[in-house]
């Protein structure tokens, strides 16, 4: 999940009123947003699904809806003259279809202001995004373009890309920067580059690298946000919720044009959708009863404009909000608003018996046994190795279990196709404890029929001790099998694990289902199990 | 008592101490009737004993073995170097152990044309192992040879493979009566006969202990305790979780550890570029690969509901990725599908509301240190019934909680499947502990709205409930890839 910092002393500055840490932070907690950590200037809060609280003008503004501080709900917008449009050519509708565009004016940015901004915009196109995948946005010094604008696919040219001093071409950008490695995929097909450009040359290769051009400074005060992508849902969005962030720091926002070849509209559209619900189901849905005007306030404190229509409420959902997707969030953020702690437990009425898998309580009375029969229980993660699962035991691996397409570790490779390497690894790490230890574990394990994973359930046990031999163990096996009236068979058998002519198979309706005897000395070494070891493994699915 | 017993209590009443030497030729007992006898007193706290002790060492059976031949390894060595063997005929139990040894110090290497010596096994072959001399040397010098060998590393390697055993003898110095000795002689006076030791089937059928006493036994000496097999601390909590579970009316159900991304991300409305589907967080497989989906109509409403929802394209070939699953609600989920299914065909076949749950093993890929674990357990619960709300799912988990002692609060949180989302925490010390997710399931998943059917959900981790009811342990790690000690030292309180 991706973590959010913010700066507090800025947070205080938007927020323009005094509020002590506590008091922040469980009206945080309260809006569902948990806090990671909080240091002296530094508040880290982990969340996914609100990309408008990635800005600190965006928390501070829920805050202060939250905590009844704001009503304004209305962010207007100015409209530029009408040479401000991007019109969009015909190259790049394969490529990175969508643009959109604001124009800020009138800004006075100090560092702190750069520096968010820079910050909003990066974490804004990396997770909401997609890592620029579904959309990224770039800033332009508004005294160094030359409207009108076009944003198409090019074949390659030349321009100085920001922080460079020398011009290169669009195909040396995408080899020999570190952000055309990453994203030029995005920005390229068949020798073709989106671009940015206005009168003057290329802004912007996108969604790589600005122009140096168009760089923009503290000096700047009038600035050109594009905003590209490949949903033109997601990217119209993303307009509306930077003009409320740039309002909310003050500055003034103004609409461009966009121009398909059908027309040309304005962007930002500054649309928030309309819900209606009745009051009835929501109360249902939270299971408490509020009033109309309640609804109202508790919307408000959400920062939706809420009215009256007869018995249902009509919420305007905030511009800037992206995540809202219908009346389901709507409901969530009024319980949120009216308050976990006071929505009271309601039982449900029933009377179902409850009933356990028939499987599970068997393995639990097999258990059972198996501690009857002195043996403890251990719990083993189902993941592992080769080495421990096959070569510490002597076995040649194939290609018939479940693999790990990514592990981190080479610990962690695959899943474990029998229990016993799990068990002799606990005795090598029991070699300091009193003997004799026996041991024994009753849990999955899994491999491959062409191709499906096959899941099953083992049950393996051992017994470390000086003087164990192989009669120990079959004489606990069968009376594990006496209990469980397992109709098998131990018969002679082979099995690298174990020492030659101290292993048996063990045979049920003429098919073997398992192995018990002694295990192999150079086995025990490999785990370092320094005392005689015995042991049994069956699948118990199949017997 | 027995007379030799009391023989020497005697004694010890009179001259209160005596060395042992003399305490023999006072009783007239021989040496081991003497020790016998005095260990008894001891064990019964009736003498005080001095014990001077030093050092021996013996060889064991095996070790008296070898010395009397050779070192297994030395004499594959040695036959080796006269030409003599050959891989397959290394079958014995005794072959197997040289091999191992051979193979370790680097005497032997085995490739495709069998064993051979290397340089060092045949320098070896002819001046013969230094392991090989200690042995016999011990054997026969005893201590002196001991003495010479047992701070270096041949020893150490005699002593590992238990070929030679060094413990502390005592020698009996002086034997003193205590105040128990002194009551206890005087306590046989009065019975005036033998008491009896241990009882035995024909004592019970004979009766002959009618009448007479029985020996006491110092009953308060210190014992080696027994070591009382167990089941595993988180199985037994399991358990716990099920009939808490059971208790309340649900119904276990049970599914697949290795699924499609579909069942564990897509139908649970997670979008498929959402962080928790990346690399960095899930394991995917490379063997299967890919599995299929089966019900192509709940495919085709899926991808309509994610492509409005996240305004992306949705893939199939990205829902088909196998995984082990990540919770258990893929599990719950698969269910829940099927439920509604088939109350929408049959509105009469379930009383409503259904409740199930499941336990079960999830993945995540983790790096694995003292918190973290790459599987673990989840008890993920789920209740679908008609108009079901925000308090009465507060209102389970309070229950289900309380069941196992924990109590909890609710907090919002939001996860991409439930809508509203919770996050219940408890109290931890001064810091509130987050314990898990719940909320009602979404529409787009359910394909039915929230006034003909609702679900409630949630997902807790098993491990949190146990760290939480047992300070003893620390970690969460700690409770898997155990050593027998630890699972020794856990109260089962």
């Amino acid at each position: 999940m991706p973590i959010s910092k913010y700066n507090k002393k800025y947070l205080a500055e938007k927020l323009g009123f005094e509020i002590d840490d506590k008091t922040l932070f469980r009206n945080m907690g309260n809006m569902g947003l948990s806090i990671e950590r909080a240091t002296k200037d530094e508040i880290d809060v982990e969340f996914w699904n609100r990309p408008d609280l990635l800005s600190t003008v965006g928390l501070a503004r829920a805050v202060k809806y939250f905590m009844r501080r704001s009503r304004e709900f209305d962010y207007k917008v100015g409209t530029e003259e009408s040479k401000f449009v991007i019109n969009v050519g015909s190259h790049v509708g394969k490529i990175r279809p969508f643009i959109a565009g604001l124009v800020v004016r009138n800004m006075q940015l100090r560092e702190e202001d750069l520096l968010e901004i820079i910050n909003f915009t990066e974490k804004l196109s990396e997770t909401y995004g997609v890592r620029r995948e579904l959309m990224a946005l770039g800033l332009h010094d508004l005294r160094d373009v030359s409207p009108p604008f076009f944003y198409d696919a090019y074949e390659d040219e030349e321009f100085i890309p920001l922080n460079r001093q020398k011009r290169m071409r669009y195909s040396e950008v995408m080899k020999g920067d570190e952000r055309g490695r990453k994203y030029g995929a995005l920005g390229e097909k068949e020798k073709r580059y989106v671009a940015l450009k206005d009168a003057r040359g290329t802004m912007s290769v996108i969604p790589i690298i600005n122009s140096e051009r168009t760089r923009i400074t503290r000096t700047t005060t009038d600035m050109l946000v594009d905003i590209t992508g490949t949903s033109k849902y997601i990217i119209e969005k993303t307009a509306d919720l930077l003009a409320a962030n740039f309002i909310d720091m003050g500055y003034d926002v103004s609409t461009i044009l966009v121009d398909y070849g059908r027309g040309a509209y304005a962007i930002p559209k500054m649309e928030g959708a309309e819900i209606t619900i009745p009051l009835e189901q929501m109360n249902k849905e939270i299971g408490v009863a509020i009033g109309f005007n309640n609804v109202i306030l508790l919307a408000n404190k959400m920062g939706y404009e809420a009215s009256l229509v007869g018995t249902k409420i009509r919420f305007r959902v905030p511009t800037y909000r992206l995540d809202v997707i219908n009346e389901q969030d709507v409901i969530e953020d009024v319980a949120v608003a009216y308050g976990y702690d006071y929505i009271q437990p309601i039982p449900v009425p029933a009377t179902q018996v409850g009933k356990p898998q028939a499987k599970e309580e068997e393995r639990n009375r097999i258990g059972e046994i198996m501690v009857g029969l002195g043996y403890s229980e251990m719990l083993n993660s189902y993941l592992t190795n080769e080495d421990v699962n096959f070569k510490k035991m002597r076995l040649e691996s194939k290609d018939n279990y479940v693999t790990i397409a990514n592990p981190k570790t080479e610990t962690l490779t695959m899943l474990r196709t029998w229990l016993m390497p799990s068990l002799l690894k606990n005795l090598g790490q029991s070699m300091h404890d009193k003997m004799p230890i026996s041991i024994f574990e009753l849990d999955m394990a899994f491999d491959l029929h062409v191709n499906e994973p096959n899941e099953k359930y083992h049950l393996a046990a051992v017994t470390c001790n000086a003087g164990v031999n192989f009669n120990d163990v079959k004489a606990a096996f069968e009376g594990l099998a006496e209990k469980l009236e397992i109709k098998c068979e131990v018969k002679k058998a082979d099995h690298k694990s174990f020492i030659e002519g101290r292993c048996a198979g063990i045979e049920v309706n003429q098919k073997n289902v398992g192995f018990l005897g002694e295990i192999h000395p150079e086995v025990l070494t490999s785990f370092g199990v320094e005392e005689p070891t015995v042991g049994f493994e069956i699948n118990l699915d199949a017997i | 008592m027995h007379r030799h017993e009391r023989a020497i209590l005697e004694i010890l009443k009179k001259e209160k101490k005596l060395d042992f030497e003399t305490l023999m030729k006072e009783t007239g007992l021989g040496k081991d009737a003497a020790m016998w006898a005095v260990s008894n007193l001891f064990s019964r706290g009736s003498v005080e004993a001095i014990i001077e002790g030093k050092e021996i060492v013996a060889l064991t059976e095996e070790g008296k073995k070898y010395a009397a031949n050779e070192l297994p390894e030395q004499k594959l060595i040695r036959k080796l170097a006269a030409g003599e063997v050959v891989l397959d005929e290394l079958k014995g139990n005794e072959d197997q152990i040289a091999l191992i040894w051979a193979k370790k110090k680097g005497l032997v290497e085995i490739g495709k044309k069998g064993i051979s010596l290397t340089e060092k096994g045949s320098k070896a072959a002819k001046e013969g192992l230094p392991e090989d001399k200690a042995l016999k040397e011990i054997n026969a010098g005893g201590l002196d040879a001991y003495a010479k060998y047992k701070n270096n590393e041949i020893f150490k390697e005699l002593e590992k493979r238990k070929l030679v055993t060094r413990e502390g003898k005592g020698e009996l110095k002086e034997v003193m009566i205590t105040q128990h000795g002194v009551l206890e002689l005087a306590s046989d006076m009065q019975s005036g006969g033998e008491e009896i030791e241990a009882l035995d089937r024909s004592m019970l059928s004979s009766r002959v202990w009618a009448g007479k006493k029985f020996k006491a036994y110092n009953v308060e000496a210190p014992v080696e305790a027994k070591e009382a097999a167990v089941r595993h601390p988180l199985r037994n909590l399991i358990n716990e979780i099920r009939q808490a579970y059971l208790s309340l009316g649900f119904t276990e159900v049970t599914g697949p550890v290795i699924d499609s991304s579909f069942w564990v991300f897509d139908y649970l409305f997670m979008p498929q570029h959402h962080p928790a589907r990346g690399m960095q967080d899930t394991f995917f497989l490379s063997r299967p690969r890919e599995l299929e989906i089966k019900d192509r109509e709940l495919v085709k409403r899926i991808k309509e509901e994610h492509e409005k929802a996240w305004h992306s394209e949705w893939s199939e070939a990205t829902a088909r990725l196998a995984v082990p699953r990540t919770h258990m609600t893929s599990v719950t989920g698969r269910y829940m599908h099927e439920i509604i299914e088939t109350i929408q065909k049959e509105p009469d076949k379930y009383e409503l509301p259904v409740k199930i749950f499941s336990v079960g093993r999830v993945f995540r890929n983790e790096n694995i240190d003292f918190k973290h674990l790459a599987d673990f357990y989840q008890m993920d619960g789920m209740m679908i019934g008609k108009q079901l709300t925000l308090a009465n799912l507060f209102d389970v988990l309070l229950k289900l909680y309380s069941r196992l002692g924990i109590r909890i609060s609710f907090k919002p949180s939001f996860f991409p499947y439930v809508e509203p989302g919770v996050e219940a925490y408890t109290k931890f010390g001064d810091s509130e502990l987050e314990l898990f997710g719940a909320g009602m399931i979404r529409n787009e998943i359910t394909g039915v709205k929230r006034n003909s059917l609702s679900v409630l959900a949630w997902g807790p981790g098993v491990e949190r409930v146990m760290l939480l009811r047992n300070e003893k342990i620390g970690s969460i790690a700690s409770m898997y890839n155990t050593n027998i000690g630890w699972l020794r030292s856990m109260s089962m309180k």
